[in-house]
């Protein structure tokens, strides 16, 4: 097994090996959103690892239809007396869709995580009669209807449904503005929020042994282990989960 | 306080670029505008960043009749269609965009024409944040990101006094350049020490990703390297050679602060002096005439 020669960094080359490690590990394991490698489409170099996952609100509000959003809709369909009669139900869960991208630093020569969250899931109740095209929604239960609206998630609200309350608190308070903030993806150009890559040198050392003497620990991750052993560190603060088939 | 004398800092810090604000004319027909309003016009510093100025640019917009009661964090810039990200220096911004050559034989294209909206802040394009504070935060996590390159670690930066990091915050955004060079001094020059990597960004036309490598100041036998030896390492094709081209007009140029500076200066050199306040060296490449 490879280990990378200056760990607890990266060099370029060492994070396009241990990514594409990487992702033959989610393809082989039972995880059903597997990660995929995306190249820029004119520059070499600036490849990065991404996957898309539909993930649930942390918490989980009642949602109640606003009138509004139907009085918008054309009258022909919907009435005003249909308004008041439909039912306001309370939907526990939520889900809205991440896209969440690995791509490496050349400053901080680790790998950061990238992502953005787009309101594409808010679940309202079918209202009788109402064509789904209209809404551009989404069927993913009978009753509940997903509308794509498409619409990034804001700071705030990434805070309080992306992140576990129990670290909220940790979170926002690390570093000048917190450890979750926006800046241009390397790759795209375009904005994304981020964990801050500062501290991640110093957690990938914490995991492993600074002694020679001490045989049952790695002094090293080597490059096949080291995305998933950083992912499982840092991906379950905004709602990655990396199941134990990386590791076997 | 007073920083330590250095007519090129100096320099570059009192540069400045007037600009020519203009409403988006369809928006401004939409936020009550009965008649076409005038332009406004600031002269800015190139070192400085929009979010600074839009307080003041709202303010003689409002005046002049137009109906906006939102936020400063809604209104944003854009030119030829292609929105201005706030959180670039704006010298950087101008040289990125209109991309002129200072060795070309036109005029500049001055006062630098910007359209300005108030409505529908293109969220897929432009980062979305609370105005001045979320400037200050990105100018010095760009701080610290040089700290990290030139040391392999943030503590030069973090044991800053508070009122030192503040201090270089208040300088740039008070234009008072004893107050932020006093302090930045500091970091630029390292304690003399030689920086494991130089903090700069390069900039290609066509919407490439923007290239910032680890560059090396020194080769493997402990020689200065020049700003051609890195352009030429980093952009071969661009820089086949180190030195100048004898072709200068059909050869790409980088350009700093609106001028064209020579390939033979030491990169070290250039990052002490020639860097942007947030630390970087922020060079435009521009292709040959």
């Amino acid at each position: 097994m490879a280990l990378p020669d200056h760990y607890p960094f990266l060099t370029r080359k060492e994070f396009d090996i241990a990514a594409k490690l990487f992702i033959e590990q989610s393809k082989r394991s039972s995880d059903e959103e597997p990660w995929s490698w995306v190249e820029h489409e004119k520059v070499k170099g600036f490849g990065y690892i991404c996957r898309k996952s539909l993930v649930k609100r942390v918490n989980p509000v009642n949602f109640i239809i606003p009138e509004n959003d139907f009085t918008q809709i054309d009258d022909e369909i919907i009435e005003e007396e249909d308004l008041n009669s439909l039912p306001t139900v309370p939907v526990s869960d939520e889900y809205f869709t991440v896209d969440y991208h690995i791509v490496y630093s050349t400053s901080y020569k680790v790998p950061v995580l990238y992502f953005n969250a787009y309101n594409s899931a808010k679940p309202v109740v079918a209202p009788y009669g109402v064509k789904p095209e209209l809404f551009h929604m989404e069927i993913l239960s009978q009753k509940i209807l997903y509308i794509l609206d498409g619409t990034l998630l804001t700071n705030d609200e990434i805070y309080s449904n992306l992140v576990h309350p129990l670290k909220q608190n940790d979170i926002k308070t690390a570093g000048f503005n917190g450890a979750i903030s926006q800046q241009d993806h390397p790759t795209l150009l375009i904005p994304f929020y981020y964990l801050h890559p500062c501290e991640t040198a110093t957690l990938m050392t914490s995991i492993v042994s600074n002694s020679k003497m001490d045989n049952n620990k790695l002094q090293a991750i080597p490059l096949e282990g080291y995305i998933r052993s950083w992912l499982s560190l840092v991906g379950s603060v905004v709602g990655i989960k990396v199941v134990i088939d990386y590791f076997i | 306080m007073t920083a330590p004398q250095n007519p090129i800092t100096r320099a570059i810090w009192d540069g400045t670029l007037p600009i020519k604000f203009s409403l988006d004319s369809t928006e401004a027909a939409a936020l009550g505008a009965k008649a076409i309003v005038e332009p406004y016009f600031i002269e800015a510093p190139r070192c400085s960043y929009f979010p600074l100025w839009t307080s003041q640019i709202r303010k003689y917009f409002v005046d002049m009749a137009l109906n906006f009661i939102g936020d400063d964090a809604e209104i944003w810039y854009d030119v030829d269609g292609t929105p201005l990200k706030w959180h670039y220096p704006i010298g950087l911004l101008y040289d990125l965009h209109t991309g002129y050559r200072p060795d070309s034989n036109s005029p500049p294209p001055l006062p630098w024409p910007v359209t300005v909206h108030f409505k529908n802040f293109p969220t897929d394009k432009l980062i979305k944040a609370q105005a001045i504070d979320a400037t200050q935060d990105f100018f010095m996590s760009m701080i610290k990101e040089a700290d990290f390159l030139r040391n392999g670690s943030t503590k030069k930066v973090m044991n800053l006094s508070k009122n030192d990091q503040t201090q270089l915050w208040d300088g740039l955004w008070s234009k008072n350049y004893d107050k932020f060079w006093s302090v930045n001094y500091r970091l630029v020059i390292n304690d003399g020490q030689m920086p494991k990597h130089v903090p700069m960004r390069i900039y290609l036309p066509d919407n490439c990703p923007v290239i910032q490598e680890p560059i090396s100041p020194i080769d493997e036998n402990g020689n200065q390297l020049t700003l051609g030896d890195v352009l030429h390492q980093v952009l071969p094709e661009l820089f086949p050679s180190p030195l100048p081209s004898e072709n200068a007009s059909a050869a790409p140029v980088p350009v700093i602060h609106g001028i064209i500076p020579q390939l033979e200066i030491p990169i070290v050199w250039a990052s002490q002096n020639l860097c942007y306040p947030d630390n970087f060296l922020h060079i435009v490449v521009l292709l040959g005439i």
